[in-house]
């Protein structure tokens, strides 16, 4: 039988894949949304196992709002890296160096 | 209460969303007027409908209360200034003044509203994306400026970590207490032993708040954001959000997690401490003014975070009146980076060289300023930073007040630099500042407020305890 901590677990691990990717992959602006959208899964997760458990319905209805606006998010995201690569013809993380002091 | 009834208490925000809406769809020129329109209305309805006392809404999501609206309607006020003086800009011939422009800074307007009101964590998520997902695309705005591209890239990454780790943090509380409305949170948690999950969610929180607001060490996008964004969505960035994370962080720790004060202050205090220091002193080695600018943000925000510390509705008022004297003092000081680049580029510390001979009206109201930010007495940020002390000291807390006053001497040199060279060192070149008179009057009333708040702190005083006793009384 899975409890509430199997599914704790499994988020804890998402976050940590996620927050990993931000900080680890230097290299390409995309993987960085992706690794945003992994943490917004796992907090997703942790929302509806969560709700699940305590028979409340809060916290499917709140990972639905952050569905929602985890798509807002990542379209404005991808707009930007657009931007980005319109200006300068790479969207490698590492070349982001231009404004530093 | 019936539907009717509530949408007359939501009205503020009704009128700003329709508002937004018509200001992006209106030809050109109406654009500006209509933004103004829709803000004054939006205080109108306010002070229209001010209820006597706090009251839930929509229910129990969201709360409206006279006391924090005179917060709601400053906020109003710095957009209004921000917006006018990012009209003096060159570029903003174009994109900073098309219709999305203002359509994003009202939709800000909204999300702060949200901030200021809600009860709920869904209400608050709501309206902390509202806000953000309205700054990334003001600051990319400009697509031909690579600089700014790769300053919304930044703000955007870190900005979306920063609400994933909140959010995480309010997943953990939410599995641990099963209550996602603040108060009922705090009701949960002060009936709870603590344990692991609390804590973990507790440290969550306040990491990506703590990112939100650019405290240390959370803080590495905020200097690359106000110096590679446009100077119109710096400006903008820097003055009315600041009052939302203030509102933000008093409503989840000063009400939801008050119950766990005793584990959350110590980091709070590690936090203060060392934004306290990084600001202050990396700013001094600064060459260019919003880099500066923006360590010394992060400076103010470690202030802020030292009020919170005491943990007594004493530190609650001093870091709502911190917050609110630091927005004007940022507005002012960006609105005036605006007028002297509003026909050259003037972006260096050395810029300010000589001022005084060229403009010495301008040069006082630099000098005011700049006395503020440094905390120098005859200027608000003399009593906003002497209120957090006081209330730091009485919680008992010395150690810490010691180290803040010490940090602030460090910090003063910083700004009295800038005063140095506009009034004892020769011009490098002239500064030739924009010659729009309403840009110089209102910016001269900007500062000018400050020594007004110096003379008469009192209301302004009782105003934020009033206003941060709302968030404490509503455990």
């Amino acid at each position: 039988m899975l409890s509430l901590t199997h599914f704790m677990l499994l988020s804890g691990a998402l976050f940590a894949i996620g927050v990993a990717g931000v900080f680890v992959n230097r290299r390409h602006a995309l993987v960085l949304l992706m690794s945003l959208e992994l943490i917004l899964l796992a907090v997703n997760t942790n929302f509806i196992a969560a709700s699940h458990y305590l028979q409340d319905l809060g916290g499917q209805a709140f990972a639905l709002f952050v569905l929602t606006i985890a798509a807002a998010e990542i379209a404005i995201g991808l707009a930007i890296v657009v931007v980005v690569f319109r200006s300068r013809e790479t969207i490698d993380a590492e070349d982001l160096s231009e404004v530093r002091g | 209460m019936s539907v009717a009834q509530e949408m007359i208490l939501m009205l503020p925000e009704i009128v700003l969303v329709v508002g937004a809406c018509f200001i992006l769809l209106c030809p050109r020129p109406l654009a500006w007027p209509l933004t103004m329109l829709t803000l004054a209305a939006a205080v109108g309805a306010m002070l229209a409908t001010a209820p006597d006392a706090p009251i839930l809404l929509m229910s129990g999501m969201f709360e409206r209360s006279a006391e924090v609206d005179v917060l709601r309607i400053l906020i109003c006020v710095l957009t209004v200034l921000v917006l006018r003086y990012a009209r003096g800009y060159p570029v903003s011939s174009d994109r900073l003044q098309s219709n999305e422009f203002y359509t994003l800074a009202t939709f800000g307007c909204v999300g702060m509203f949200l901030i200021s009101g809600a009860e709920h964590l869904v209400a608050l998520y709501m309206g902390l994306e509202i806000l953000a997902l309205s700054l990334y695309p003001m600051i990319a705005m400009v697509r031909d400026d690579g600089r700014a591209g790769e300053a919304a890239l930044k703000y955007f990454v870190l900005g979306a970590l920063a609400s994933g780790f909140l959010l995480y943090g309010m997943s953990l509380m939410y599995a641990a207490t099963g209550t996602l409305h603040i108060g009922e949170l705090a009701e949960r948690l002060g009936q709870m032993e603590t344990n692991r999950i609390l804590l973990l969610g507790t440290v969550f929180m306040l990491a990506g708040l703590a990112f939100k607001l650019g405290a240390t060490p959370f803080h590495m996008w905020l200097p690359d954001v106000y110096d590679g964004s446009s100077l119109p969505a710096a400006t903008y960035l820097s003055a009315a959000p600041k009052i939302a994370g203030l509102l933000l962080l008093l409503r989840l720790f000063g009400d939801g997690l008050m119950a766990l004060a005793a584990d959350w202050t110590t980091l709070m205090m590690a936090l203060a401490v060392l934004s306290l220091l990084l600001g202050n002193l990396v700013a001094i080695a600064q060459t260019r003014i919003r880099r500066m600018l923006a360590y010394s943000a992060i400076a103010h925000t470690g202030f802020v975070f030292l009020a919170l510390c005491a943990g007594s509705p004493k530190g609650m008022g001093s870091a709502v009146f911190y917050t609110l004297v630091y927005a004007l003092m940022a507005a002012g000081s960006f609105g005036m980076l605006l007028l002297l680049n509003a026909r050259t580029t003037a972006e260096d510390i050395k810029d300010f060289k000589g001022l005084n001979h060229s403009h010495p009206w301008l040069a006082i109201m630099v000098l005011i300023l700049m006395f503020s930010m440094a905390g120098v007495p005859l200027t608000a940020g003399f009593y906003a930073k002497l209120y957090v002390l006081q209330a730091v000291v009485e919680a008992g807390l010395w150690p810490l007040a010691v180290a803040a006053v010490l940090l602030t001497v460090v910090g003063a040199y910083y700004y009295l630099r800038i005063v140095w060279y506009m009034y004892f060192e020769e011009a490098e070149r002239p500064a030739e500042p924009g010659e729009d008179l309403t840009h110089v009057f209102l910016v001269s009333a900007n500062a000018l407020v400050l020594v007004v708040i110096f003379a008469v702190p009192q209301p302004w005083l009782e105003m934020s305890q009033r206003a941060a006793g709302v968030f404490v009384g509503g455990q």
